[in-house]
């Protein structure tokens, strides 16, 4: 795999993160923080994706001992910035919000709500 | 008798010297692996001492949030931090694969606790945050108890 940029390196990691998270193979928890989730690779790397109150979304990679490898901001600024196609323009964003429902089980509680309606 | 071993003495005493040497063999190879194991349990016996200081630092951080004391709360769970570090650089490879998964999840917790109490410090915290930090405390305090049960199995097992 080639990468032209380490934004193009970011875009590559979120993308493949949100993939995984829809296909069921990572799960998300929340931390001591207000919407902070984290989730581990491996047992070698935790990745931690949040928004903090300014609005900006944060992407983290930790090594064994909670070492901060990168961190990563999305502003509005940077994300004006991108090159990329659309889809792809807010990544983590969206790896927030899947991260979220994933660790807050949010599917499951709709469904079971769902359900509950159906037998009144 | 006394013909044959005036006869044959030097043989005699080789083979008395080969026995004498496979006795004292296996009697230095019984006390290497007797040693062994009394390291490898003295090992083992200080992995779990490290993880229940770990247990009841996490304990006082429960204290230490009820009583809104951020610095100590930042203190202690970068002590647990600390032990955490400790364990996987000197029993990584005593504790089983699962124990290995429970590590990193004790880091991430007891890192977010530490950045919880730091933002604390330094502004006031929503009633929403102060239940959010609670609960990781709790989190905490779930990982490290399993990683502790961990190598209290280990031990026992010997």
């Amino acid at each position: 795999m080639k990468f032209v940029s380490e934004e193009d390196k970011v875009v590559e990691l979120a993308m493949q993160l949100i993939r995984a998270t829809e296909e069921g193979r990572l799960a998300w928890r929340p931390t001591a923080r207000i919407d902070e989730f984290s989730t581990t690779i491996q047992d070698r790397y935790s990745v931690l994706v949040s928004k903090e109150l300014s609005g900006a979304f944060y992407l983290q990679l930790l090594d064994e001992d909670g070492r901060e490898l990168f961190q990563v901001s999305i502003t509005r600024e940077y994300v004006a910035k991108w090159t990329h196609p659309p889809a792809e323009r807010d990544p983590i964003q969206r790896l927030f919000d899947l991260a979220r429902r994933n660790a807050l089980r949010v599917d499951q509680a709709i469904d079971e709500v769902l359900e509950g309606l159906k037998r009144r | 008798m006394t013909n044959f071993l005036a006869q044959n003495w030097g043989n005699v005493a080789s083979v008395a010297g080969l026995a004498i040497s496979v006795w004292v063999l296996i009697i230095a190879r019984k006390a290497r692996e007797a040693a062994q194991e009394a390291r490898s349990a003295a090992r083992l016996k200080s992995l779990v001492e490290v993880l229940k200081e770990a247990s009841e630092m996490v304990t006082q951080i429960g204290i230490f949030l009820r009583a809104r004391q951020w610095d100590l709360v930042r203190l202690r769970a970068e002590e647990v931090l600390g032990r955490c570090a400790l364990v996987r650089a000197r029993w990584r490879d005593a504790l089983p694969a699962d124990a290995k998964h429970d590590l990193i999840e004790t880091v991430t917790a007891a890192r977010s606790v530490a950045e919880a109490a730091a933002q604390a410090s330094v502004r006031e915290l929503s009633n929403d945050e102060l239940r959010q930090i609670n609960r990781g405390q709790i989190e905490l305090s779930l990982w490290i108890n399993t990683l502790f049960g961990h190598a209290r199995r280990v031990e026992e097992r010997g």
